[in-house]
Order: structure tokens, then C-alpha cells, then sequence
């Protein structure tokens, strides 16, 4: 919800400029206060830095240990008996596979698909002067609210045939209030001026849209991209709601569902693991793929990252 | 927003009729149309369906044709306690999240922006984000590392030292903790970049006339940092709290799952719902239940909206 405020003041000056350049001018000799300030400031960021990695890398450890060794316990942040099976392990499952097929197809299609929507619908309401842009606000707000509810939504996605189909994936997520308004509240900043201009030269909608405004909206464009992105890659409970029948629309975190649901049948999984590929339990394939489910938003995020803060400062909040 | 009268005096522009904004806007508006027919199709459709929350539910005869009874599928749960029960967690959690959540985020992008290590505050910001990015399913999984009976990170460390292992999975009571500090973990990052964003925008002359007049970081943070971030925490409390009948299903059912021992502390409108539906194929209090959350949703978020639309009419939803 944070987003949906408005910002006019900062869209020029770049809300993101650090305003520490401008302390440099002239420095003030440090007071023991500050210091201290300062050293407590940084030993809590350690702090906290290392309490967010540090499940993460405990994960990571267990995921290249030996698999009954890990079930003595007591790894925490390197492998005590190096393997590589777990991953061996994981790659074999033919589900799993698939899954990550699947789920790429549904990040791509379906973050292209929400983008281009939710930037013709936040361009539509963002007009100035569009006499239906109140209703359309409340129209799109309310459904952020009220829902008929799980049934009655299975129900109708029954009917129209989408479950056991990929589309059920893409397209009913496709637009989203909340997108949308973190889009309209960024273009409600962009200077009419430009608008205007372009009208005057006999521009139409279509070419506004295009060549004016969604050139000035990348920041904001590759936020909700990474937003929507994220979203699909780390969806589940879709599959397991609407395509739980069909092995070949499964997605990678369901099959991870699937594989930490497998702790009742603990024993009978354990046998089968051991006849496959020697020493590997449960615990450690589970760490395993969720280290390989995790990779690629770990990989591709740092590079986002600078688009994420700069159109989320943009879209953000008022002084 | 109060001088809009002004600016059309000066700009005198011949007032429209609705037929005519109609004829004006014909692009815009038939472009609006598929739109307005995906929202009226996936989420008005589906709203005559909280009929079912009326019924006795039969498969064969579908929403309409099953027997109406009335409001009994409400009567029961309210009797049963299960109502309240499902309330008070739901809104109890929230309330902590909210809280607590939104101070963290202010104390993070303080320090974070307090900060002076040009490096060290990239990668620090960088890596309070990556939780955010780590889906509730693995998430589930992270914590089911920490905190098992047998090989967790917390055990390991109790039996090493020579004391009684500890069985979190067996305890409800330690939940309402467990799980507020598990969002801590994957939220902070995400919710303080709106906090940090507006302490970006604070005019530097002024944080910069205070060091010059002798002010050290505490006076600063609570003099001027504080004060301007007053606005921004007011109104995105105020939106949360729209929020607050709503919780939040994935971290719930990753962590907690079917663990019945677990229910009386960690039972939320959402995992409740679901798990009426799924196993217990319970589909009128299912129902039931979700139409009770959307209708006190929809009052606290029309109360909110006009709080906010009061305080600052251009931040209001509608």
C-alpha cells in the first residue's frame, strides 16, 4: 500500500540523490556521542546483516553435507562431510524439472502480460481530467478488499476451464489494483507540460502512452516487472489449488511443498533415497532444492535492486 | 485541491456535458472496457457466490439449489467460539505486525541512513532486502532448519552446551512469537525503503544547520528525523490497519501446515478457511467465515479511507 502515495516534488530532482554529499561541505569534528553512536550504529547493522544471511547459509551448509551426518546435527555454517549428492538427488526428480519449466514460462508470460496491462490501465486513470477516473479508482480499489471467497472463485475458474491450465497462472493476476496504483501514482508525477506539448503536435493517446510517458516510467516499469516477477516465481498455492492434477503444470515451489510435506512418510522416502544414490535423507534434499529454488532470484536481484529502491522512492512518499 | 475554483477563472473553459466528456474520452474509455470486464469477471463474478455461506452446501445441486438455511452456519461458529477465536488471532497477529513491523523499518532506515560507510551501507540495505524475496515456502523450510527437534540450529546449540532440548513444534504457546519475529525477518528490508525514502527527501540544509549548531545524531534523529517522518508513518499505519482483517496465509500455513497442536495460537481466518475447504470439504462455514472477514474488511477500510481523506485528501484510495 506504501506506494500508492503521491509524490510530485521528487520526480525532478531524483528522490534518491544522498543527501550526505551535501554534509561534506563542511565537517564538524565528531563528538564523542557520535562516535559511539556510530560504532553501536554499525555493530547492530553486523548484527542484523548476519541474522538475515545467516538461515540462508545454514541451509546452504546442510545442502552440501553428507546426509546422515547432517542428522547428528550440529552443522551451522560449513559442511562437515562434503557432498554433492542431495543436488544429484534433486536433479533426478523428473517432476521438479518440469516444475522449473513451467515456473519460467509463468515468470516470463506472465510478468510481460501484467506489465503491459497494468501500465495501459494506470495511464488510462491517469489523466487528467478523465471523467470516469474516480469510479474506475473505487471499481479497482474495493477488489483489493472484498473477495467472494475460495469457493466461489474455484468455482468460477472451473467454469470458465481453468483449472488444469496454464492460463490460470497468468491471467487472472494479470491486473492488479495494487500495481496499477503504484503505476498512476508514478505517472500523476510526470509534468503535464510534456503532455501537452505533444497534444499540440497532434499526438494521440496511443503515442503519448508510447514515446512520453513510458519512457519517463522506467524506474517504476521495472519495479512492478520485478514485483510481478517475484510473485509468480515464488507462487504456489495456484498450483496446488487449481492444477494439482496435472503433473505436467506443476511448479517448482509446489514440487518443494511437496517434498517438506513428505516428513509423515518420512521412513518409506528414506528407503527409497537410499537405493537410489547412497547417503542422503530427507532434511538434505529438502535443503538442496530449496537452495536451487532460491538461486536464480538470488543471482538476477542484486542487479534489479537499484531499480527497485529508485521506483519505489519515486512512487514513494511525500516529504 | 481548494483552489481548483481559482484556476478555472483564470483559464476559462466552457463547461461540458457528460455526453460530450463521453465523446472526448471515447478512446480512453473503450480502451478502459477490457478492463473493467476482466475486474467485473474475476472479482464480481465470483461475489454472488457467498450465497453458499447460507446454505447447506450439496455438491450435487450446486450454489443455488442447495437447501437455504438461513444464518446457521454463522450461529454455529459464533456459539462455538470458533469466531472469536479466529478474530481475536487474526487481528492480534496483525496488530504486532503492524506495529512492531512499521517501528523496526523507522529504526532501520535511521541507522541505515545514519550510516557511513558508503560500501558497507550498500550491502547492508542488500541484504536486509533478500528475505523479502525468499518465498514463504522456503521460508517454512529456513526455519523448520532452525528450530526442528532433532538436527535444528536452536537444539544443536542447547544439547551442546548440556541442556534440555526444546520442542517449539510441540508448544503453541511460543508461537505468537516465533511467527512475529520470522515476518520481522522477511519484512523489515522491504518496509524500510519507504521510511528510507523519505528520510532521503528531508531538506539536507536543515539536517546540516543542525550539526553546525552542535546537535549530536540523537538530537538529530529525534529533533528533526522524527519529525518529518510523522506524516509518512501516520498514513501508512492508517492503510495497514485497512488491512488488519486480513492475514497473511503463506507464512501461517508454510510454517504451521496441518500441525493441530498449534491451532489455538496460530489459527488465523485464512489457514482456517482453507483447511475447512480442503479437507474437511466444509464449504458454508468455509464460506461463511470468508463472508464475515470481507464485510468487516470492507467497513474498516471505508472508516479508514475517510479518516485518511480527513487528515490528507490527496493520500485517500477513493
Amino acid at each position: 500500500m506504501e506506494m500508492a502515495l503521491t509524490n510530485k516534488k521528487n520526480f525532478n530532482e531524483g528522490g534518491y540523490s544522498a543527501p550526505e554529499e551535501k554534509y561534506k561541505i563542511r565537517k564538524r569534528k565528531a563528538s564523542p556521542g557520535d562516535i559511539a553512536f556510530h560504532i553501536c550504529n554499525g555493530i547492530f547493522m553486523i548484527l542484523f546483516v548476519v541474522i538475515t544471511l545467516y538461515p540462508v547459509l545454514n541451509t546452504l551448509a546442510i545442502s552440501l553435507n553428507d546426509g546422515t551426518d547432517a542428522l547428528r546435527g550440529g552443522i551451522y555454517l560449513i559442511p562437515r562431510k562434503f557432498s554433492l549428492k542431495n543436488y544429484a538427488t534433486v536433479l533426478q526428480k523428473d517432476n521438479l524439472m518440469i516444475g522449473a519449466v513451467v515456473t519460467v514460462a509463468r515468470t516470463l508470460i506472465g510478468t510481460a502480460l501484467a506489465l503491459i496491462t497494468n501500465a495501459i490501465l494506470a495511464f488510462i486513470v491517469s489523466r487528467k481530467n478523465f471523467i470516469f477516473a474516480k469510479q474506475l479508482s473505487l471499481f479497482w480499489v474495493i477488489t483489493m478488499y472484498v473477495n467472494g471467497g475460495m469457493i466461489p472463485i474455484f468455482l468460477l475458474y472451473k467454469g470458465l476451464g481453468l483449472t488444469n491450465s496454464f492460463a490460470v497462472y497468468v491471467i487472472p493476476g494479470m491486473v492488479s489494483a495494487f500495481n496499477m496504483l503504484v503505476i498512476r501514482t508514478y505517472m500523476r508525477g510526470i509534468p503535464d507540460s510534456l503532455e501537452e506539448s505533444a497534444q499540440l503536435d497532434g499526438a494521440g493517446y496511443t503515442t503519448i502512452f508510447l514515446h512520453i510517458i513510458s519512457p519517463l516510467c522506467k524506474p517504476v516499469y521495472a519495479t512492478v516487472a520485478l514485483f510481478v516477477a517475484v510473485g509468480q516465481w515464488n507462487s504456489w498455492f495456484d498450483a496446488m489449488l487449481y492444477n494439482r492434477m496435472s503433473d505436467n503444470l506443476t511448479t517448482l515451489q509446489y514440487e518443494l511443498m511437496k517434498l517438506l510435506s513428505s516428513v509423515t512418510n518420512q521412513s518409506s522416502s528414506v528407503e527409497a533415497m537410499k537405493n537410489s544414490s547412497g547417503s542422503v535423507t530427507p532434511m538434505s534434499v529438502r535443503a538442496a532444492a530449496t537452495i536451487i529454488t532460491m538461486l536464480p532470484i538470488i543471482c538476477i536481484y542484486p542487479f534489479l535492486q537499484q531499480y527497485f529502491v529508485s521506483g519505489l522512492t519515486l512512487g514513494g512518499v511525500k516529504e | 485541491m481548494g483552489n481548483s475554483k481559482n484556476t478555472n477563472s483564470v483559464t476559462p473553459r466552457k463547461k461540458r456535458g457528460f455526453f460530450e466528456n463521453v465523446v472526448k474520452y471515447r478512446t480512453l474509455i473503450l480502451m478502459c472496457i477490457p478492463a473493467i470486464v476482466f475486474f467485473f469477471m474475476f472479482s464480481y463474478m465470483p461475489l454472488p457466490g457467498i450465497w453458499v455461506a447460507f446454505v447447506k452446501y450439496n455438491y450435487g445441486k450446486g450454489i443455488f439449489g442447495s437447501k437455504f438455511i438461513g444464518l446457521q452456519n454463522f450461529e454455529f461458529l459464533a456459539s462455538s467460539g470458533k469466531l472469536l477465536t479466529l478474530t481475536k488471532n487474526t487481528i492480534l497477529y496483525n496488530l504486532a505486525f503492524i506495529l512492531l513491523g512499521n517501528f523496526l523499518a523507522i529504526v532501520m532506515a535511521i541507522l541505515l541512513n545514519e550510516m557511513q560507510a558508503k560500501l558497507f551501507k550498500k550491502v547492508a540495505q542488500t541484504m536486509m532486502f533478500l528475505p523479502y524475496f525468499i518465498s514463504q515456502v522456503l521460508v517454512g523450510v529456513l526455519v523448520f532448519n532452525l528450530l526442528n527437534y532433532d538436527t535444528g540450529f536452536i537444539n544443536g546449540i542447547l544439547e551442546a552446551f548440556g541442556l534440555e532440548k526444546w520442542q517449539p513444534y510441540a508448544d503453541p504457546n511460543v508461537w505468537p512469537v516465533l511467527l512475529v519475529v520470522i515476518y520481522l525477518w522477511q519484512q523489515t528490508g522491504y518496509n524500510s525503503v519507504v521510511y528510507f525514502a523519505a528520510i532521503c527527501g528531508i531538506d539536507a540544509e536543515i539536517i546540516e544547520a543542525s550539526k553546525v549548531d552542535g546537535a549530536n545524531a540523537f538530537q538529530r534523529i529525534r529533533y528533526i528525523i522524527l519529525p518529518s517522518l510523522k506524516p509518512t508513518i501516520i498514513i501508512l499505519l492508517l492503510f495497514a490497519l485497512g488491512g488488519i482483517v486480513k492475514g497473511n496465509f503463506g507464512l501461517f500455513y508454510n510454517i504451521i501446515g496441518t500441525n493441530s497442536l498449534l491451532y489455538d495460537t496460530t489459527d488465523i481466518i485464512e489457514t482456517f478457511v482453507y483447511r475447512a475447504t480442503m479437507t474437511d470439504f466444509n464449504f458454508s462455514t468455509a464460506s461463511a467465515v470468508g463472508l464475515y472477514q470481507s464485510i468487516v474488511g470492507f467497513v474498516i477500510v471505508m472508516v479508514v479511507n475517510g479518516v485518511i481523506k480527513k487528515i490528507d485528501p490527496e493520500y485517500s484510495l477513493f
